[in-house]
C-alpha cells in the first residue's frame, strides 16, 4: 500500500547518516543540519536572496546549546520539554525553561498565594480524578447492558426528540445499583457536581461492538453485518471522563490521535499483539470498522462484544474483566 | 486554528506507547504534578467558583473548555510537537491568565509568571499576536467580525434569533440522510472542523437537538439534548452563540483516498451548522451565503 513512500525512505537512507555514529554531544538539530541543512538553505537562499548569513558556521552549530531533551532522553517523559523559542532551527534556543514539575509548582504556590485555589481544593479534585471516578463505573453499565437486552438497546436507540436519554438511564442505572465491592451505589448524587454523571458524562452516545440486529447496506451494496467502534479524539483527549476516569496515556499520545483515525485496523492489531493475541480473523470478520472523532462536546462511549464463556459468570466477576481499553473499542474481550 | 495539532493520519510516529496502563489511584498519573495540573485545570476552566459551571456574567468574558482548547494550540508549532501532555496544559493556563487574569480579580499577573519562570515572555506575545489575528477573521456561518472583534449571526445569536437557544435548535438546516459538503476555511480561531474533513463529503446520521443549561437548587436540568455553544464563537470569550450540531458519516476513502484505507472503514465526525453546505465548492458563495 505504501510502497511509494518506502521508496522514498530507501533513497533518503543512502545519505542520512546513524545518529548514533555521531561525535557525542551532537544535538539533533546538528543531525539534522548534517542531514538537509543543505537542502534547506538552498531552499532559503533562493527565496529570500541571501540567507546564508543566518545559517551558523559548522563551528559555531558545535558551540550551539544542545537540546536538553537530548542530553536527557527521560526528559521528554517526565517533562522537561524546553521552550526554545527559536527563530529557525538553526539559531541556538534563546529561552531554556525550568522542568515541569518546577513550572508546575510555581504556579500552583503562585494561584495560592492570590487566593485563585486552595490546597483542599486541588486535593479534593485529586481525590476526585484517581478514586470517584473510575472505569468501574462504565464496566458496570457494559455488564448491565449484557445481562439486561432492554437496557442495552434503550442505551443504543434514544428517542430523536432525546439523542442524549443514554445519560438518563446510566445515571438511574449507577445511583440505583449497589457496588458490590463498597456495598455503596455505584454514583453518589452528591459527587457529579449538579451534573448528570460528572465531567464529560453529560453527552454521552453508547455503541455496541459485534453484530449488528438489524443487518444494513454499504452503498457499494456489502453487506454489514458486524461493526466495531473505536473512539479517539485527533486534536486533544476529550472522551467520558465520568464513566472512564482520567484518560489513558495512550489515549492522549500524539501516536494515536494521528494513527487511529487513518490506519485503525493497524492500531488494532497492534493493541492484540502487545498484549499477545492473536486479532487476524476478528478483523477480517468485521464488516465495518467505525471510527468516531470526539469533535464537539459528544462523548462515545462502546459496549464490548461479551465472550461467550463468560455466560455463567457472576455480576461482580464479570465486572472485573471488563477493561477500560474495551470500552474505547482499542481492545476486544478475551474469554 | 491551523497547526500540529491537526496530526491526523501524520504518518511516521512509531508505536503506541503505554497501552496497558493499570487503572489503580497510584497509576492515574505517570508523576504527582500532572495531577496538580490536572486539578488546576478543572477549578480554573469548568469547575471554577466551587465546584461547578459558574452561571454566565454576560459583562466579562468568560472562559471554558473551547478558551483551553485554543490556548493550547497557540503554542510555538516546534515546541507542541516537543511537549509532552501536559506540557501543553501549563502553556494554556498560562495564556488563559495572561488573556483573562485581570478579569479575576485576584492580581494575577504575567509578569509575575514570567519572573517565576512559569512561562516565557515570548510564548504570551505569541499568543497574544495570534488572538489580535483572530479577531478580524471570519468565522463560519458568522461572517467577519466588527472592529471590537463581535459577530453578528440572524441564525447563531440566541439574543437576535426570536424564541433563543431552542428555537435555533428547533430549526436545524439540514436533515438526516442528507448528503454535506464540509466548508473550507483557515482560521487563527479555534475551530472544531478539521482539515482533514473540509471540502469531503459526508452524510449526516444523526442531529443533536439544542437547549438552554438550566440549573435549579445546584442541579442542571438535562433533557437529553445537546446544550453547548458554537466552539468557534465561544473560545473567543466575548459572545455566546448556539448552532445545531450533526453528527456526520464519511467513507474512509473520501478522506484518505481509494487504496489508502481499507473499503470498511468509516469515520464519524461531528458538525455545527455553519461546518457543512448542501452545495459543494465553497468559492462559489460568498459570506451572506453562509447566513442563508
Amino acid at each position: 500500500m505504501h510502497e511509494d513512500n518506502n521508496n522514498n525512505d530507501k533513497s533518503q537512507k543512502t545519505e542520512i547518516n546513524d545518529p548514533s555514529q555521531l561525535p557525542s554531544g551532537s544535538s539533533r538539530r546538528d543531525f539534522f543540519k548534517n542531514v538537509s541543512g543543505g537542502v534547506v538553505s538552498a531552499g532559503l537562499t533562493g527565496i529570500a536572496g541571501t540567507a546564508s548569513s543566518t545559517i551558523p558556521s559548522p563551528a559555531e552549530a558545535a558551540n550551539a546549546t544542545a537540546c536538553p531533551t537530548d542530553a536527557d532522553p527521560t526528559r521528554w517523559w517526565i517533562g522537561g520539554t524546553p521552550i526554545r523559542d527559536c527563530v529557525n532551527e538553526f539559531t541556538p534556543p534563546q529561552n531554556i525553561m525550568n522542568p515541569l514539575p518546577a513550572r508546575v509548582n510555581a504556579l500552583k504556590d503562585l494561584l495560592i498565594s492570590k487566593g485563585v485555589v486552595d490546597q483542599a481544593k486541588i486535593d479534593g479534585f485529586v481525590q476526585y480524578y484517581s478514586q470517584i471516578i473510575t472505569p468501574m463505573l462504565g464496566a458496570a453499565v457494559v455488564v448491565q447492558a449484557w445481562q439486561d437486552q432492554s437496557f442495552k438497546q434503550a442505551l443504543l436507540n434514544p428517542p430523536p426528540s432525546q439523542p442524549f436519554y443514554a445519560s438518563m438511564l446510566i445515571r438511574n442505572f449507577l445511583t440505583g445499583t449497589t457496588n458490590p465491592k463498597t456495598n455503596k451505589p455505584f454514583l453518589d448524587p452528591a459527587s457529579t457536581f449538579g451534573m448528570t454523571l460528572g465531567p464529560e458524562g453529560e453527552y454521552i452516545r453508547v455503541v455496541a461492538n459485534g453484530p449488528l440486529n438489524k443487518p444494513e447496506t454499504c452503498p457499494d451494496g456489502r453487506r454489514i453485518r458486524l461493526v466495531h467502534n473505536l473512539v479517539v479524539c485527533t486534536v486533544c483527549s476529550c472522551y467520558p471522563q465520568a464513566l472512564l476516569g482520567i484518560q489513558p496515556t495512550w489515549y492522549k499520545s500524539q501516536q494515536y490521535r494521528a494513527r487511529a483515525i487513518a490506519e485503525p485496523f493497524g492500531v488494532l492489531k497492534e493493541f492484540a499483539e502487545d498484549a499477545g493475541h492473536n486479532i487476524d480473523a476478528y478483523l477480517k470478520s468485521v464488516d465495518e470498522l467505525r471510527v468516531w472523532d470526539s469533535n464537539s462536546e459528544v462523548r462515545i462511549f462502546v459496549i464490548p462484544e461479551m465472550p461467550s464463556s463468560w455466560k455463567g459468570l457472576s455480576f461482580e466477576e464479570k465486572l472485573n474483566r471488563v477493561s477500560r481499553n474495551s470500552m474505547l473499542g482499542a481492545e476486544i474481550l478475551y474469554g | 486554528m491551523e497547526g500540529p495539532h491537526f496530526n491526523a493520519g501524520w504518518r511516521g510516529y512509531g508505536k503506541i506507547p503505554e497501552k496497558y496502563q493499570p487503572y489503580t489511584d497510584k497509576t492515574v498519573w505517570d508523576e504527582p504534578w500532572e495531577g496538580t495540573l490536572t486539578a488546576m485545570v478543572a477549578l480554573l476552566t469548568n469547575y471554577g467558583n466551587g465546584f461547578r459551571p459558574p452561571p454566565p456574567r454576560e459583562t466579562e468574558p468568560f472562559w471554558g473548555l473551547d478558551a483551553f482548547r485554543w490556548a493550547r494550540e497557540c503554542m510555538h508549532p516546534r515546541d507542541y510537537m516537543n511537549s509532552n501532555y501536559y506540557a501543553l496544559w501549563l502553556d494554556a493556563i498560562a495564556a488563559l491568565i495572561d488573556n483573562y487574569g485581570a478579569y479575576m480579580g485576584k492580581g494575577v499577573s504575567s509578569q509575575e509568571m514570567i519572573n517565576l519562570g512559569i512561562v516565557s515572555a515570548a510564548e504570551l506575545n505569541r499568543a497574544r499576536d495570534i488572538r489580535r489575528q483572530a479577531k478580524n477573521e471570519t468565522v463560519p456561518g458568522c461572517g467577519k467580525p466588527n472592529y471590537q472583534g463581535e459577530y453578528a449571526s440572524s441564525k447563531y445569536d440566541p439574543k437576535v434569533v426570536n424564541g433563543g437557544i431552542s428555537a435555533i435548535g428547533y430549526h436545524p438546516k439540514f436533515r438526516l440522510g442528507q448528503n454535506v459538503w464540509f466548508i473550507r476555511q483557515q482560521s487563527s480561531g479555534h475551530t472544531r472542523e478539521y482539515p482533514y474533513s473540509r471540502g469531503r463529503l459526508g452524510t449526516i446520521v444523526a442531529y443533536y437537538g439544542l437547549a438552554p443549561q438550566v440549573w435549579m437548587n445546584n442541579q442542571l436540568q438535562f433533557t437529553g439534548k445537546y446544550m453547548e455553544g458554537y466552539a468557534d464563537i465561544w473560545c473567543r470569550g466575548l459572545q455566546r452563540f448556539y448552532a445545531p450540531l450533526y453528527s456526520v458519516k464519511f467513507y474512509a476513502a473520501e478522506l484518505w483516498g481509494i487504496g489508502y484505507s481499507d473499503p470498511r472503514q468509516v469515520v464519524y465526525v461531528d458538525a455545527y451548522e455553519p461546518y457543512i453546505s448542501s452545495r459543494y465548492g465553497s468559492y462559489l458563495l460568498n459570506e451572506r451565503d453562509d447566513e442563508r
